[in-house]
């Protein structure tokens, strides 16, 4: 006997040998055994689902010998010829070659005629959506009084074309796309019973290739065991298959998991000769690495017979989740700058190139506690406080930093070596941070407190007008500007003199004595700073040449106290 | 005279009119409309039936000539005149006022002309078509109206619906009759007569493509991670439009952003709730979800959503589907959404 396809020799020949379409296979199968047959059905979905296996199958069920059920027993006259495809009552159709009118009309001529030995007439037209709309309205005026030993079985791929009058008219199924489990488990069982030998990795790569078409999967696993010489074979699959777009990806992944540039420029170039596109690679790469993150949060979410498990598993494992978010942000920003590349394979490069080269360089533990430890003992804030502090915020953010500019710090990769140093690093503190210590206060280190003070009301400027005297046995003697005298409240005091008890570590006692300071007090020096800002501002507009020409020409005059220092 | 749809089966129990005009935009009651006055031709003895197209270059005497030829089978004819477009010109506008003239008793016309506007009405001939036949318009089914009529139809199919479970096809059928006739009939085969719980509905709503399409969002307001992945692969899988996974998600969005608005001023979830059409058994699930989602992060990802309908109609170089990953994967965890990127919806 010749040679048969698989596609053709496993097509389904019963209700139950279809996979994955259970909501449809239900549905008829009610219909069939509990006499609530509709006069016509449209199925619709994708290449190779089993729109026609399914219309094959029912014209059966309708027609079997043995009566109408959901099991049509295949062996009868019927059954058999309706499988060899040569039922006198069978009227096959392919819509795409006979749009014309005039065909149409020819084929519905024959409706009023009662079937030749059958109990039903059914007419299966295939790809319908290609009729014409003139025979639609054939179509229609038939499917509007349909006589009662007439079943329609209409299939298309593109339920969109078909005029919503001849919709309303039939009962529709939406087949769905197959999943590549399905696929896989179904060609599992096909190889088992032709006697093929497999592996089982080389089956999920079939099935996805497949997308989602069980008649396109059937048709590579002819070629497949063609290919690989009467076996299946995971690397003669994937030969066969060539590089699909999903391994690049993995492939540039992996060279970029392993920080090697060198391998990064071979992968690009090995894509390069398939002439893709690169925009699409990159969005390819983006969506992988958001997987590759939502896998190492939640581990469930790789599915067990995903044909990329063990690559995905082992770069989840592979890479630090802060470089795979550095990764996915500049893979991210990248996307937008790709257009502006003079050609998308340089962006492309780029773009990975940049991920490497904001990815903090691995220093070794040692070196990297050198780098912190004579910083560290000089005690001074050097490079060494910036090394410190950055990998503070690093351990406290967690997320991504880019590198200090400067270049003069070489960041520090292991976060751990450098963590225990940061305290350390940490201790020297600016004089000038420093509390002023009681003895050390004079005039100047007074106004400075002053300013610092956690004041307000009264009391803030009462600290303002006062000017320092001096401090002795815990007394702080105040002088008082006559003109404020207004200020010298009791709360304001007892405020004041509880703000700076705090501010110095001891208790103090204020002594405030109305006479005009020595020193400038801070408001005097506030008030004499403003002033000259304001001369300075006056003085610079007067000399601005633009408000000299307008005042020439224009006669222009200022607005009296509208000029004002623009802070 | 003017005939309303729900008025037809009662007129026509006191006999035809010589003709009837059918239009308006729903084709499911326009279908059954003219399915009905062709069944009541057919008992009143109007065996024969022609049908003419008239599209562009139709002549009109045809109309005419099937006015005027005798049956040669039957006694009495129906004949049907299809109007595709709802333009017939001034030759169509005066034969049939000529037609309107003499009307045989013999015949039966029935004018389906879907696509005739108001303004249309207006003209003579439709006004003299009124006045010797009848005038049938169909209106889309207001929400409500809806909902009443599929319970009716799910009941004149046998069962004995649950509360919810009328409202609940009406929603899934967006308005959308011949959508929710199609369920019923799909109910009706997968389900025995009787009482038809919410459950059934849910979990075998014929079309399991649907089906997915809510449990991801269900799946992503229980804060499912895994299964609200795994979902959406399939539904990538089973080839769903990227365009039916947003709407969910961006309906499940928005009306959990009027339930955190709601609970910010104190205010009653229930009547979110109504207004939303959450069935109750929803509702515990989602006020346990909005006490991850704030407002705030809410908004966001409606913000987000919007990117996505940008890159779905071609406006922005993503993958939508990975965005769609991202909406998702925000609502089980709570974490914000990442900023909106103008750049890259330029480029």
């Amino acid at each position: 006997m010749s040679y048969q396809v698989l596609a053709r020799k496993w097509r389904p020949r019963a209700f139950d040998d279809i996979v994955g379409q259970q909501h449809v296979v239900r549905a008829l199968s009610n219909a069939l055994d509990r006499d609530q047959l509709h006069h016509a059905y449209l199925f619709t979905g994708t290449r190779g689902v089993g729109k026609t296996t399914l219309a094959r199958i029912l014209s059966k069920a309708l027609n079997c010998e043995q009566g109408v059920s959901s099991r049509p027993c295949g062996v009868c006259s019927a059954c058999q010829e309706i499988d060899g495809g040569r039922f006198v009552d069978l009227l096959e159709v392919d819509a795409a070659s006979r749009t014309k009118v005039d065909q149409t009309r020819e084929l519905l001529d024959n409706v009023p005629y009662a079937p030749a030995r059958a109990r039903f007439k059914v007419y299966l037209i295939d790809e319908v959506h290609m009729f014409s709309s003139h025979s639609f309205n054939a179509l229609l005026k038939t499917l509007e009084e349909p006589p009662p030993h007439v079943k329609f079985l209409l299939a298309t791929t593109d339920p969109q074309k078909i005029p919503v009058t001849v919709l309303s008219r039939c009962l529709q199924f939406n087949l769905r796309r197959l999943l590549p489990g399905e696929i896989r488990d179904r060609l599992e069982v096909v190889l088992k019973a032709e006697g093929v030998d497999f592996d089982a990795g080389g089956l999920p790569l079939l099935a996805r290739a497949a997308d989602g078409s069980m008649r396109d999967a059937l048709s590579l696993l002819d070629q497949a065991i063609a290919f690989s010489g009467g076996r299946v074979a995971e690397d003669e699959v994937r030969a066969m298959l060539g590089t699909v777009s999903g391994d690049l990806a993995l492939n540039i992944l992996d060279a970029l998991a392993a920080s090697d540039g060198g391998r990064i420029l071979e992968e690009v170039e090995r894509v390069a000769a398939l002439t893709p596109d690169f925009p699409e690679l990159l969005r390819e790469l983006i969506a992988l690495m958001h997987r590759l993150a939502l896998i190492q949060q939640v581990p469930a979410i790789l599915a067990s017979d995903d044909p990329d498990h063990g690559r995905l598993a082992a770069l989840a494992a592979a890479m630090q989740p802060e470089d795979l978010q550095l990764y996915y942000q500049v893979a991210l920003t990248g996307q937008a700058d790709l257009p502006l590349a003079p050609d998308p394979r340089a962006g492309f490069e780029m773009v990975l190139l940049r991920a490497l080269a904001f990815r903090p360089a691995a220093v070794p533990p040692g070196k990297a506690t050198a780098a912190v430890s004579p910083g560290a003992a000089a005690g001074s804030p050097g490079p060494s406080g910036q090394v410190a502090s950055m990998a503070e915020r690093r351990s406290a953010g967690g997320g991504v930093q880019r590198p200090a500019p400067g270049g003069s710090v070489t960041p520090v990769r292991p976060l751990e070596s450098a963590a225990p140093h940061a305290p350390e690093a940490k201790a020297p503190v600016p004089a000038a941070r420093m509390a002023p210590s009681p003895a050390m206060l004079d005039a100047a280190g007074w106004q400075q407190l002053m300013a610092r003070l956690p004041l307000g009301g009264i009391a803030s400027q009462l600290a303002h007008n006062c000017g320092f005297l001096e401090l002795a046995g815990g007394k702080l003697m105040l002088t008082l500007d006559p003109a404020a005298q207004h200020l010298r409240v009791p709360s304001a005091e007892s405020r004041l003199e509880s703000a700076l008890a705090e501010a110095l570590g001891v208790a103090v006692k204020l002594e405030i004595q109305v006479a005009r300071p020595r020193e400038e007090t801070l408001a005097q020096r506030r008030a004499r700073e403003a002033g000259e800002r304001q001369d300075a501002a006056v003085q610079a507009l007067e000399s601005d040449p633009v408000a000299q020409a307008l005042r020439d020409d224009f006669e222009a005059e200022w607005v009296p106290g509208s000029m004002r220092p623009a802070d | 005279m003017q005939v309303r749809f729900n008025q037809l089966s009662g007129h026509l129990k006191s006999g035809v009119a010589p003709l009837y005009l059918l239009c308006g935009d729903e084709p499911f009651q326009f279908g059954e409309a003219a399915r009905l006055i062709r069944e009541k031709g057919k008992r009143e003895g109007f065996d024969e039936r022609e049908v003419l197209d008239a599209e562009a270059n139709f002549d009109w005497g045809l109309l005419t000539a099937a006015a005027e030829s005798m049956s040669l089978f039957s006694e009495r004819k129906l004949i049907e005149l299809r109007i595709g477009n709802g333009k017939i010109g001034k030759e169509g506008s005066e034969a049939i006022c000529e037609y309107c003239e003499r009307p045989c008793s013999d015949n039966l016309l029935m004018i389906l002309a879907p696509g005739l506007e108001r303004k249309d009405l207006t003209t003579k001939w439709a006004k003299r078509v009124e006045a010797v036949g009848a005038l049938l318009q169909v209106w889309p089914l207001r929400e409500r109206e809806l909902t009443a009529w599929l319970d009716q139809r799910l009941k004149a199919a046998g069962f004995a619906p649950e509360s919810g479970v009328a409202a609940m096809l009406a929603e899934r059928a967006e308005g959308n009759l011949l959508a929710g006739v199609q369920e019923v009939e799909k109910l009706r085969l997968l389900h025995e007569p009787g009482p038809l719980r919410l459950d059934d509905l849910l979990g075998n709503l014929a079309d399991s493509a649907r089906f997915d399409l809510f449990a991801l969002t269900d799946a992503a307001v229980c804060g499912d991670r895994a299964r609200a992945h795994r979902v959406l692969s399939v539904l990538r899988g089973e080839g769903t439009a990227d365009v039916l996974v947003l709407w969910v998600l961006a309906r499940e969005i928005r009306m959990l952003a009027d339930a955190a608005g709601a609970a910010a001023r104190r205010a009653s979830l229930s009547q979110v709730f109504a207004s939303h059409r959450v069935p109750k058994m929803r509702q515990q699930g989602i006020e346990t979800a909005l006490r991850r989602l704030p407002l705030s992060t809410l908004r966001r990802l409606l913000q987000q959503c919007a990117e996505v309908d940008l890159t779905i109609k071609g406006l922005s170089r993503q993958d939508p589907w990975h965005q769609l990953a991202v909406i998702a994967d925000c609502l089980c965890t709570g974490a914000p959404p990442p900023p909106a990127r103008r750049g890259a919806a330029a480029g």
